[in-house]
């Protein structure tokens, strides 16, 4: 890499200040999608799991303190609750991806299945609870 | 470039080696890391970094679309299709707008392919699951493309490089007298 430009393909060979453009932007639109993706106000205790597979909700789960600990059985998919932790325990996929990302507790984490199209999705409960219960000023 | 079958075989030679590059990847433990399947380095985007600068979008086109229906039905997988063709297709797209701004060197594009890339492939995973779930994983994936996108045009700023030393730099003057 002696040339910065290539004599022939006329090819830009070293960083330019404008990549550091490009960087930026990429970082900009890392971190925008990530609070935008923050769960907001999810109480440790108000979350809902949503376990679904082809687009299709089979179940919905409130998520609360005290729940008993229990595995549910979807399919061949076996999904272990304990302790306000979810996880896959067992799928019949050959990369075992899902089981392999271990136990999600917090709102906006999700774990995916990609070859059996199944997903785990925890979100701040929403709906009959949105309204506000104490205004602290 | 010399000639159509001069540019045909070299169209070739890259289709192979970007099926090469995608299927070594696959070996590649990355799912320890990052847990979600269908997400790779994307190192094939090296042959399609190269073969945009030195053949021109349409032949780079041609390779990746190649590349993408050869892969599937090697690895004897349909549904990965739709992950290659639009991460593929969404960074070549980005790549060939950005590559003609002078401004920006061989770096800058390849690291906008591989947002591109990996955004791309985010997509294809939402319309596979009909589920959003998947775009949590893109912030992360978006800043493991500043360096996966690096490391591509690294190794194609070398090939470029290494190319300028070659007869291959020497073309338009007619130089035949290496074989290479």
């Amino acid at each position: 890499m002696n040339t910065f430009i290539s004599p022939k393909t006329k090819v830009r060979l070293r960083p330019s200040p404008w990549d550091a453009a490009v960087i930026a932007a990429v970082i900009a639109a890392a971190a925008a999608l990530f609070f935008l993706l923050l769960p907001r106000g999810a109480a440790a205790n108000a979350l809902v799991c949503t376990v679904s597979q082809n687009g299709q909700v089979l179940d919905t789960v409130d998520i609360a303190v005290g729940m008993a600990d229990q595995e549910r059985t979807y399919g061949e998919y076996v999904v272990e609750f304990s302790h306000g932790n979810i996880r896959v325990k067992s799928a019949p996929c050959a990369n075992q991806d899902c089981v392999r990302t271990g136990w999600i507790s917090r709102g906006g984490q999700s774990i995916v299945c990609l070859p059996g199209r199944f997903v785990v999705e925890l979100a701040a409960e929403s709906g009959e609870n949105d309204d506000f219960d104490i205004v602290v000023k | 470039m010399r000639t159509d079958t001069h540019k045909l075989a070299l169209c070739a030679v890259l289709t192979a080696l970007a099926l090469t590059l995608s299927y070594m990847e696959g070996l590649l433990p990355t799912a320890l890391v990052l847990p979600l399947p269908g997400f790779k380095l994307g190192l094939a985007n090296i042959v399609t970094v190269f073969a945009l600068y030195y053949l021109g979008a349409g032949p780079a086109f041609l390779i990746l679309a190649a590349r993408c229906l050869l892969g599937a039905m090697f690895a004897g997988n349909a549904s990965a299709l739709i992950f290659s063709l639009m991460g593929g297709f969404l960074a070549m797209a980005v790549m060939a707008l950005l590559h003609r701004l002078p401004g920006l060197s061989i770096y800058g594009v390849s690291i906008a392919g591989a947002a591109a890339h990996n955004t791309g492939q985010v997509a294809a995973a939402v319309v596979t699951l009909g589920s959003f779930a998947p775009v949590a994983y893109l912030p992360v994936l978006l800043i493991i493309s500043l360096f996966t996108g690096a490391l591509t045009g690294f190794v194609a700023a070398l090939l470029f490089a290494a190319l300028d030393k070659t007869s291959a730099g020497r073309d338009r003057h007619g130089s035949a007298a290496d074989p290479r």
